[in-house]
């Protein structure tokens, strides 16, 4: 679809932001029947000249939330053109949502407004997290007569053809880093502090958006979600699902940072263990390398695998299994068989457990 | 402009000047060529010097002013490791006031006034801050190294002393060296350990010891208005005292740098731990930095030091047990003053007092190594194959492992961190395989981040992995108020560790272990001491495919005409300073990193030219050995799409060589640098070493040609593909297959359903259209329609299959410009069918040129090259060039006339060309002379069609003062030159294969030159051309060369076309 179809459609039917009642020149928004309420919850942050500019947090009906601010910005680098304001809009994930012009449309170099395709363009960049001006400064694209692009590091002009809105370089580099780089992560950061403040989503809500289970998850192996109760569910029943692989990975990384030794916590482990596949296994086995005490459900559902001809899968097993207080008389049997086995790992372990 | 205008326009030669703070003079560059000229010869060493820190340094540098003959070796890639690595950059003032002026231009060279920003420095170079003299970590590592140069003392950075040898009076006659070129002795009468804390005596000694406490530094920036010396910190970090202290750096106002201590228990074995502890607190520390003290509310870690301080259980110095070896004195334990400096000096200047010059030292009986003493005749000695290098190494290819008690096991083995390692061995991890990642450096990151090459200017985004890696890396970053690299390298080391992976660094790679053809592991060497690694799968991610060389493995090196390779470079950090004077990060000539000396060469280079702040430990080497595996990537693939059953991930870049390129299709306009951006698809059997087992190549050094890298060598692709490779490894060791017949078809499936595999790829027909007759017949039609654009199309597909088409084709077209494509496309098959059409057009563009001049893209030029429309050449100059190689294939008798005509009127068009910017400025395979490419052409003409007709306009080109004397045989070379240099060895080749007598002189002068790619080409080309071998022996080859009459028969030069 046309983004400039998405403009009327945008502009004439959806303000979900009240006190927007100014003129949009245009608007987008990836998920356009969203509708949103502010919350006193806000931040702020330094634009790309260092002035700060608030970032408020907006809810919607199912309580997922969002983050949207107005920031003033030159579009010129001659300063004859008065600055724009701009409306821009992230999930929670600091994903780019969308983005508004407010009062007055966008200008390219020569100081003409963007016309519906500028826009269109402009939406297709905005929306790439790995457009090209990621890696370059702004110095390194554009001269003070604007359109000279310099070869530093590689950018040529002929490789900006197609990856910026023709005669706007300026506008477009502007635009695009207001939205990423650094934003997104302190965005992520008043996200996850949200999250530790009110606790997760519904379960309904987050299986309805996969993306933001995810980003619970991954910011709880970063540190910046605190592992709760309901963090340990969710990761249960993401080691308990096999249609996301994503969402299995990291619900079985997050183990690491509970307290292991929890013996309900060791119980739910056998299940998802028993019904792992070998590699899950090994991962798991991986992760209870930080337990002190393995109590006894799991030791039965890991002793269960100990017929296996694998020697590292054994060894990691055995090392896990003699964190119980106690050996069953087939562990031990075990053992005393492989205190002469060719592999030194094994022998070693074997010792350590006939020594128990 | 007129050719007549051209060929005589003045260029400005600012190529000689180059760029960076230290402006190289002839006078540096002989400097450090010294140590590679292969002019002095002697069998041994007055005194070996074990580590080039400060007691190193002052003990060599006195050792050499008594007329002793010196050799230092630093395990580090830099000498001054007290001050630098460990980012101790700042020296209690007291005592200052007696340094020497020597000693003051050694720490603090006027040099680096231009980088110093803070203004609230007093004295010497605004450096004292109350107490304490602020120093630069660049400024000790250039002038420590240059001091140890100008002062004769031979230097090996990135080698390791591991084993001592010595003779039946218990006296030491040499050591053994590690390097990652394998193992090296040399001999000497005398060894002086200077190693880090004497690790390297204590552990040969068997004096066992524990690390009970550790310093590690940070380097902020955006400090605030004046911060407390000490600030306490939360209990729970486990620092010493609870509190870090701050010490204030010159470069900018806000930059400081931040000390703290903590507790360890872990043996000298286990300092890969301690490392990991000191950035695991600092990241920590980087989170609280707003609740620390409000002047560190934007502060942010610019860089961690390279390694701890170490604080040993018992400190008492470790004794020798054999005569001639000495240690130096204990260290100072808490920071460095002037004072402690001049003592330093002093007491090395004492203790070289004692050292006598030994002569007739009786032989070695054994060599002692941590661990083991081994007899000497277990030994296998061999010529090093280093020309040029001075010291008097000799290769050990003995089978060290055998010898070697200590073992570590794991399921995979990841050798090497870097761009690829790190993620290799991230992902085994993950999969829940055991896993051991193994590096030179305490950080992993490799190119990225130890060599500072952030950016991902090409490759393939669009892939989830790979975006994953880079936002968490960054988010990372963010949170622990780093910047982007020290990011990254928490990136790695996090993932790494809180999965349960290990990860030993500080590992000088040296060896592998093998049986048969099962690589079991890998030998390394820390802190002088070796050890084994041992796993069930290997990955070879050195970059260099050092493990699979050691292992045996087959490999092709560089283009196949000369084995040249992509130069290096090196990139300077910035610190908090918005710009440093000159470009941040320069290309140097090429070097071949498979040789000791070379790398040495390299290293020496960089720290010459380096800005004074600081500057990255590694050097980036883009090429290296690329693995012969069960498939061979080539140009095919690449340029048509193929198609792998077994695909794992794609790269995609430009093809930028960072060289003029040797190859057909570089020659004939097909392939120029810069041009052709594509996408490439890398199968599973280019990761298989074709005759090792339990070993897989990751990272550039996996199975493709010198032109298929181009492509793939990209950062981003390199994590993407090390990433699966580990997923591959794992799945691997724990199913229990093996590397040759695994099936990666289930792990595709996985990696598809997390986005990590391309699905428009993976759903492609296998193989590519190449092949496809109705296929060949369209492109051949279209081609024979006049389509210029086709010709690229044509000549992609292999001969054989195309050829017959082209032949009937150009029988049957009357269309004439149809006719002519269809000759040339022939011509690139070597057939000679319509020739005469090719000529007649070549002569008729040629007198042309003559009139009209050259208006653009007679140099390359990137805007010119690149995005040009289906590869199709613009401009006289290439497509002159393009006709004069498709004749040179055909060897059609009657383009010798023309090509003759050529000659004659052309010269090299002036001095290097002035570039636009700095940029490309700074891009040495960029500035050539404007007629680089014309003459190599006809060079590319001439030694496959040799005749004495062609002798006299060769040696006229020699003639001209912008072609010749690149040679450097009197030191007399530069970066700059090394382009230069290679123009002029080929045409002289060229004419030794027209049998003129000044080509073979000009080959045997190139024996000397200091540049060893140059050299080698020099030597293959006299031993072919004459069929004898005298190596490198300049006298041998001069005495053979005497003897012959010229001129000689002509000698063609026959090759396979190279894809």
């Amino acid at each position: 679809m046309r983004f400039s179809f998405l403009i009327a459609l945008l502009v004439f039917h959806l303000n979900p932001f009240a006190e927007n009642d100014g003129h949009i020149a245009f608007r987008f928004l990836k998920l356009p029947e969203l509708s949103l309420h502010k919350t006193e919850i806000r931040f702020s942050t330094p634009d790309l000249y260092g002035k700060f500019y608030d970032i408020h947090l907006f809810k919607d009906d199912t309580g997922l939330f969002y983050w949207y601010g107005t920031v003033q910005t030159p579009v010129c680098l001659t300063g004859e053109c008065k600055n724009i304001e701009i409306g821009l809009y992230w999930k929670l994930t600091g994903e780019f949502l969308g983005i508004e012009v407010l009062h007055e449309h966008l200008t390219k170099a020569d100081h003409t407004p963007f016309l519906s395709e500028d826009y269109d363009m402009l939406i297709s960049i905005l929306s790439n997290e790995w457009a090209i001006f990621r890696e370059y400064d702004l110095e390194d694209l554009i001269y003070p007569d604007l359109e000279y692009v310099d070869g530093h590091s590689g950018a040529t002009h002929k490789q900006l053809i197609g990856h910026t809105v023709p005669n706007a370089v300026y506008t477009t580099y502007t635009l695009w880093h207001l939205i990423y780089g650094d934003i997104q992560n302190q965005i992520k950061k008043h996200s996850a502090k949200q999250i530790n403040a009110n606790g997760l989503f519904p379960m309904n809500v987050l299986e309805q958006f996969p993306e933001c289970r995810n980003f619970i998850l991954e910011q709880v192996n970063l540190g910046t979600i605190v592992p709760t109760v309901e963090v340990l569910n969710l990761a249960f029943i993401g080691m308990l699902q096999n249609e996301d692989l994503y969402f299995f990975q990291e619900a079985i990384k997050t183990l690491g940072r509970f307290n292991l030794n929890d013996y309900s916590l060791q119980d739910r482990l056998s299940l998802v263990y028993s019904s792992a596949s070998l590699s899950a296994k090994q991962k798991l086995l991986q992760t209870l390398k930080s337990v002190d005490e393995l109590h006894t459900v799991l030791y039965d559902a890991l002793g269960e695998d100990v017929k296996t001809e694998n020697p590292w899968f054994l060894y990691n097993l055995l090392i896990i299994l003699n964190k119980s207080k106690t050996h069953s008389a087939e562990i031990k049997a075990l053992a005393h068989k492989l205190v002469d086995a060719k592999d030194p790992n094994l022998r070693k372990i074997a010792v350590q457990i006939l020594d128990k | 402009m007129n050719r007549r205008d051209f060929l005589h326009k003045s260029i400005p030669l600012t190529g000689a000047v180059v760029i960076g703070p230290g402006f190289l003079s002839m006078q540096s560059f002989a400097e450090i060529n010294r140590q590679f000229s292969g002019i002095e010869k002697f069998e041994s060493y007055d005194l070996i010097v074990n580590g080039a820190g400060l007691y190193g340094y002052f003990t060599a540098i006195n050792a050499a002013k008594l007329g002793h003959k010196v050799l230092i070796i630093e395990r580090r890639t830099s000498p001054g490791y007290e001050l630098a690595a460990k980012k101790q950059l700042w020296l209690k003032k007291s005592g200052f006031e007696n340094w020497s002026p020597e000693l003051i231009e050694l720490f603090m060279p006027n040099q680096e006034m231009q980088e110093i920003h803070s203004s609230k420095g007093e004295g010497p170079h605004k450096s004292i801050f109350g107490d304490e003299l602020a120093l630069f970590s660049g400024s000790i590592r250039k002038n420590i190294l240059r001091s140890l140069i100008v002062n004769n003392i031979h230097v090996l950075l990135m080698t390791d002393v591991c084993g001592i040898f010595r003779n039946d009076k218990n006296h030491v006659t040499g050591a053994l060296l590690a390097s990652k070129c394998g193992f090296h002795s040399v001999n000497c009468n005398h060894f002086i350990d200077a190693s880090d804390n004497h690790f390297f005596t204590r552990q040969l000694f068997n004096q066992n010891n524990k690390i009970i406490k550790a310093g590690f530094c940070l380097e902020l920036q955006n400090v605030g208005e004046s911060p407390e010396k000490l600030l306490q910190v939360e209990k729970k970090l486990g620092i010493v005292n609870d509190s870090v202290i701050l010490h204030k750096g010159k470069q900018t106002d806000h930059q400081y740098f931040l000390e703290f201590e903590f507790k360890t228990n872990h043996e000298l074995s286990e300092i890969s731990k301690v490392e990991q502890k000191a950035r695991v607190i600092s990241a920590e520390l980087g989170k609280k930095f707003n609740q620390l003290d409000l002047s560190l509310a934007n502060a942010k870690i610019e860089q961690f030091a390279m390694e701890c301080t170490y604080h040993l259980e018992n400190p008492v110095l470790p004794k020798s047990m054999i005569e001639g070896y000495d240690v130096i004195k204990a260290m100072p334990q808490n920071g460095y003053s002037c004072k402690n400096i001049v003592d330093i000096e002093n007491e090395a200047k004492s203790l070289v007092g004692n050292i006598k010059k030994t002569k007739n030292l009786r032989p070695a009986t054994r060599l002692l190594i941590a661990g083991n003493e081994i007899p000497i005749q277990n030994l296998q000695f061999e010529d090093a194959n280093e020309p040029g290098l001075v010291i008097p190494i000799k290769k050990i290819t003995t089978d060290f492992s055998r010898y070697i008690n200590s073992n570590t096991n794991c399921q995979v083995l990841v050798a090497g961190g870097g761009t690829s390692g790190a993620m290799a061995a991230m992902a085994a991890v993950e999969k829940g395989a055991n896993t051991i990642v193994v590096d030179y450096f305490h950080d992993m990151g490799g190119t990225k981040t130890v060599g500072g090459v952030m950016g991902y200017y090409h490759g393939v985004k669009d892939n989830q992995f790979f975006k994953k890696q880079e936002e968490d890396a960054q988010q990372i970053a963010y949170i622990t108020n780093t910047n982007r690299k020290m990011g990254r390298k928490l990136y790695h080391l996090f993932n790494l560790t809180s999965q349960g992976g290990e990860y030993i660094s500080g590992s000088i790679i040296c060896g592998a272990v093998t049986q048969n053809r099962d690589v079991n592991g890998i030998v390394i060497c820390r802190n002088g001491v070796l050890e084994k690694v041992l796993a069930d799968l290997t990955i070879d991610a050195t970059g260099d495919g050092d493990v699979a060389v050691f292992a045996g493995a087959e490999y092709f090196h560089g283009d196949s005409r000369a084995g040249k390779t992509q130069n290096y470079s090196q990139w300077d950090m910035v610190g908090g300073a918005k710009q440093l004077p000159s470009a941040t990060g320069r290309d140097y000539g090429v070097i071949d990193n498979t040789k000791l000396a070379e790398l040495q060469r390299g290293l020496f280079i960089s720290h010459y030219e380096a800005h004074c702040y600081d500057f990255h430990p590694m050097l980036t080497v883009r090429e290296s050995r690329r693995i012969k595996g069960k498939y061979v990537l080539d140009f095919v693939d690449c340029v048509e799409g193929t198609h792998f059953e077994d695909f794992i991930s794609l790269a995609s870049s430009d093809y930028d060589p960072h060289y003029t390129g040797s190859s057909e299709l570089t020659r004939a306009g097909f392939l120029l640098p810069h041009s052709n951006v594509l996408t490439v698809e890398i199968p599973y059997r280019s990761l298989v070493p074709e005759k090792l087992n339990r070993i897989l190549i990751s990272g550039r050094a996996f199975s493709q040609t010198n032109i298929a890298l181009q492509f793939t060598r990209m950062s981003g692709d390199l994590a993407v593909l090390g990433y699966l490779t580990g997923h591959i490894a794992a799945d691997i060791t724990l199913n229990g297959f093996d590397t040759h017949n695994y099936s990666i078809s289930e792990l595709q499936k996985e990696w598809l359903a997390l986005d990590y595999l391309d699905k428009t790829s993976y759903d492609k027909k296998p193989g590519n259209k190449s092949r496809d007759e109705e296929e060949i017949k369209n492109r051949v039609k279209n081609l024979a329609d006049g389509k210029n654009e086709y010709l690229y199309e044509c000549i992609k597909i292999h001969g054989e299959l195309i050829l017959p088409h082209l032949i009937k084709a150009f029988h049957i077209t009357e269309l004439i410009h149809g006719k002519l494509l269809l000759a040339k496309a022939i011509a690139w098959f070597s057939s000679n069918t319509g020739s005469e059409l090719i000529n007649d057009e070549l002569k008729s563009l040629f007198d042309e040129e003559c009139k009209t001049g050259y208006p653009n893209g007679y140099v390359e030029n990137y805007d010119f090259i690149r995005g040009r429309e289906k590869n199709v050449l613009e401009g006289l100059f290439w497509k002159i060039n393009q006709n004069i190689v498709l004749l040179a294939l055909t060897g059609y008798k009657r383009s010798y006339e023309t090509i003759q005509h050529i000659l004659d009127n052309t010269l090299s068009g002036g001095e290097m060309v002035e570039r636009e910017n700095d940029y490309y400025n700074g891009r040495i395979d960029l500035r050539i002379i404007p007629f680089y490419n014309r003459i190599l052409n006809l060079c590319f003409y001439i030694e496959r069609n040799p005749d004495k007709v062609f002798i006299p306009g060769l040696e006229k080109l020699l003639q001209d003062k912008n072609i010749s004397g690149y040679k450097t045989d009197d030191y007399k070379t530069s970066r700059w030159k090394f382009y230069g240099a290679d123009l002029e060895l080929f045409i002289g080749s060229t004419l030794a294969r027209c049998g003129s007598g000044t080509g073979y002189e000009l080959l045997v002068e190139y024996l000397e030159d200091v540049n060893y790619p140059l050299k080698q080409f020099a030597v293959s080309e006299l031993k072919k051309l004459t069929g004898k071998d005298f190596g490198y022996s300049v006298s041998d080859w001069k005495k053979h060369i005497g003897k012959l009459s010229y001129p000689q028969p002509e000698h063609r030069f026959e090759t396979i076309k190279e894809v």
